[in-house]
């Protein structure tokens, strides 16, 4: 394990090193600077506003599986989705087949489709033990 | 040596309790899965770049024609899958964040450094990258020279950080995961699940710009190369985008043509050249592709007419100015290159880049010159 880890620890510091000669040669200083602002921003917001929302939203699931699960995916889609969805909003030439579709309703159809199934795993034990919900013993 | 801080933390600091959901089992699981995804994205990243920007030494091959498809269609798929995974992974950890103490020596205030550098250069990676396939770019510096600066500095941290993990990782791998729910929720092998099945969502969403038989499900792909209104195709750059309009249709356009003799061509004239047809791919820097049939004089043709030959050196521009105005061409490339005067049987549009562009095969799609005007042949 020892030299294992010597050797990914000396392959990881080339590679760092690289890339940090990489950045220098093909940036000024005022790029520089920029990219120093991204690369703490986005620890920034993802440590003090997205990682909080995170643990505040777990809060609403807990003790409910499936409400957690289903909680789970939805972030998930919308980690991605909320980007693309927001981007979509600009004006693309349709020639380019760019961000065209109609993303809100996507989403939508995808969160609406977590939410079904989560509530299909909440119920799926109840209907096998014949505790079926009053509603479809009435039909 | 660092000022030693109190036992206890202050009654203001927030609680470091993992709950009941983390811990190694999980997070070892997690990372083996982000770091595989970076790694996949970093490879195919690589090979999309040489293929892009080839050295002068080793020419890019032709074969197979969808190499670039290939590498570049994982580069961002998994990509855009990786963003989920490593949320999901910094989930499972983001109660370090509230240690106490926060650094137990200068040895650990390291350590941290060097997992917050990490965090930072993943998350910018994974973000601009993602912007970038949204054609968006509010940063100042030169997306590609970045993102592959930053894609070493993101696999050096990496691999630095499973270095000083390992017998974390180790230990986390050989605990099973419990399947047994907690009074508080989910178990972690349900919550391994959900987080599996969100990732999957995000790539059978839109693995469908890539892989035509799943554009059906392409609910959040960016791009929909099966529903481009020009000529079945998309293009990346307008004719107007690119200020070519004019110039493309006008009467005094010619193709010059140089090598050891010179040769010029007017629109009829290329059109009535012998002409091949060709089944060859577009396939973007942005991940999507879509395959097309071609048609139009070979390029190696008008190399040989101006004393050229298939081991020529070959540079072809474009009527518009700026970085895809001037490509080069060698080898296979070039034996199995056509100067496109049509596009899916019909004449290919202004926007493809009429009155003629390049079509090979492995090429990136910015390498595809529209609109040319000149070959050089040296």
């Amino acid at each position: 394990m020892r030299t294992t880890r010597i050797t990914l620890a000396a392959m990881g510091i080339s590679a760092l090193a690289y890339g940090v000669w990489r950045l220098l040669d093909h940036t000024s200083a005022a790029q520089l600077v920029a990219y120093a602002g991204w690369l703490a921003a986005a620890v920034l917001l993802h440590d003090l506003v997205l990682a909080p929302g995170i643990e505040l939203v777990g809060r609403v699931g807990r003790g409910r599986p499936a409400l957690q699960g289903a909680l789970v995916v939805a972030g998930l889609v919308l980690s991605v989705g909320a980007l693309v969805l927001w981007r979509s909003t600009a004006r693309h030439d349709p020639a380019l087949a760019l961000l065209q579709q109609d993303y809100g309703l996507h989403l939508l159809l995808l969160l609406g489709l977590v939410a079904g199934v989560a509530a299909l795993t909440r119920l799926a034990p109840r209907l096998r033990r014949g505790q079926t919900p009053r509603l479809s013993r009435r039909a | 040596m660092l000022p030693r801080p109190p036992e206890e933390p202050p009654s203001w600091w927030p609680s470091a309790d993992p709950g009941p959901t983390r811990g190694g089992a999980l997070t070892a699981r997690l990372g083996v899965l982000a770091g595989s995804s970076l790694l996949v994205c970093f490879v195919t990243g690589l090979i999309s770049h040489y293929l892009g920007h080839p050295w002068s030494w080793l020419p890019p091959p032709a074969r197979p024609a969808w190499l670039y498809r290939l590498t570049q269609g994982i580069h961002v798929i998994t990509g855009i899958a990786t963003i989920p995974l490593v949320l999901a992974k910094l989930w499972s950890v983001q109660h370090r964040l509230r240690q106490w103490p926060p650094a137990r020596s200068v040895a650990h205030a390291a350590e941290r450094a060097s997992v917050g550098l990490l965090v930072a250069a993943v998350l910018l990676e994974l973000v601009t990258g993602l912007l970038n396939v949204l054609q968006y770019y509010p940063w100042p510096w030169d997306f590609v020279a970045v993102h592959f600066a930053t894609a070493w500095l993101v696999i050096g941290s990496v691999a630095l950080h499973v270095a000083v993990q390992l017998p974390a990782i180790r230990d986390g791998l050989a605990t099973p995961l419990s399947r047994r729910g907690t009074t508080r929720g989910l178990s972690r092998r349900g919550v391994l699940g959900s987080i599996g099945l969100g990732v999957g969502t995000v790539v059978a969403t839109t693995v469908g710009q890539v892989v035509g038989p799943l554009a059906p499900l392409a609910l959040l792909a960016p791009r929909r190369p099966d529903r481009a209104p020009d000529q079945d195709l998309p293009v990346n750059r307008t004719a107007a985008a690119a200020g070519v309009g004019t110039a493309a249709r006008a009467s005094t356009y010619r193709l010059e043509v140089r090598g050891r003799t010179e040769r010029s061509f007017t629109v009829s004239e290329l059109e009535s050249l012998p002409s091949q047809r060709r089944s060859l791919p577009i396939a973007c820097v942005e991940g999507w592709s879509r395959n097309a049939h071609w048609q139009g004089p070979s390029l190696l043709d008008l190399v040989a007419s101006v004393g050229g030959g298939a081991s020529s050196q070959v540079t072809v521009t474009s009527l518009e100015d700026g970085p895809y105005a001037v490509s080069s061409i060698r080898d296979g490339q070039l034996r199995g290159a056509l100067l496109a005067t049509h596009l899916n049987g019909q004449r290919l549009s202004l926007d493809h880049g009429y009155p003629v562009r390049l079509i090979a095969p492995g090429r990136t799609g910015e390498q595809q010159t529209k609109w040319v005007t000149r070959i050089e042949v040296s």
